[in-house]
């Protein structure tokens, strides 16, 4: 595994997100109020372009929402373009399936430049 | 272990899971197979950490003459349930000679028993790494992608 950098925090505000390839890889790099988060450009379902998609949110219905559906978790959730599966950024669990996971690699920001290691 | 006495033909070379001890002769065959030593490859921790979840193969010939790095991208609960193959290498004076098949009938052995869904990997402009991809069974995927699905 090896450091390459990404760019500028600057460069990847809060609620943006971007494809990049280290090596062979497509990585999508996202921001989630803050948090750096990288997952592979690959869906677990029929390997869709999934960082491709959108972040948006979801609906729930729980106790939490008084068992009414409401729209939750605004900008932490990646909607693959192909079919539609979602999938949690922060964890990179599939909502539908949450044994499914992608991969998620280590990402950090030292001195404002956010680095993958790969 | 799936791979560990496999052959890549009478009199051939031995496919085996790669161990942390293969480090340094992995690194040879990449510089010495004109390929840029990838990051995996860059210290022995990295490879030590590659080769963990166990879809790297190793051929050898008294030494390593071939390597195949494929890594999971995503999980069923704790088993890989899908394949990267980052890297697949064979020494210049063993190419055409079924080797970089015989890894891949190692790896697919493996990701079968465990029940892998499939390995995926960059299409490359390369004749001899197409015409062994699709040997193997990759079919193409997307514009970028090639698939090879081990539940068909």
């Amino acid at each position: 595994m090896a450091e390459h950098i990404i760019g500028p925090v600057a460069e990847l505000p809060p609620g943006s997100h971007r494809v990049v390839k280290v090596r062979n890889l497509e990585i999508g790099i996202f921001n989630v109020g803050g948090a750096f988060y990288a997952l592979p450009n690959i869906c677990t379902h029929q390997f869709g372009p999934l960082c491709a998609g959108t972040v948006n949110g979801t609906t729930a219905c729980s106790a939490a929402t008084d068992w009414r559906f409401a729209w939750v978790r605004e900008g932490e959730i990646l909607t693959c373009p192909w079919h539609g599966m979602e999938f949690d950024i922060t964890t990179g669990r599939c909502l539908a399936n949450p044994k499914v996971r992608v991969r998620q690699y280590p990402i950090a920001v030292e001195d404002g430049i956010v680095k993958l290691t790969l | 272990m799936i791979g560990e006495l496999s052959s890549a033909g009478a009199g051939g070379p031995t496919i085996r899971p790669a161990r942390p001890g293969d480090y340094a002769a992995a690194r040879a065959l990449a510089e010495v197979s004109g390929f840029e030593i990838p990051s995996t490859l860059a210290r022995e921790a990295s490879f030590a950490e590659v080769i963990a979840p166990g879809g790297v193969y190793i051929a050898t010939a008294d030494l390593p003459i071939g390597l195949l790095i494929a890594q999971p991208i995503a999980y069923d609960g704790d088993r890989p349930y899908t394949l990267w193959i980052e890297l697949i290498i064979v020494h210049p004076s063993w190419r055409r000679r079924a080797v970089g098949t015989a890894l891949y009938r190692a790896l697919g052995g493996w990701a079968r028993q465990l029940g892998i869904h499939g390995a995926l990997t960059a299409r490359r402009d390369e004749p001899a790494a197409d015409a062994l991809h699709r040997r193997v069974g990759f079919v193409a995927h997307r514009d970028d992608l090639l698939l090879w699905r081990f539940d068909e």
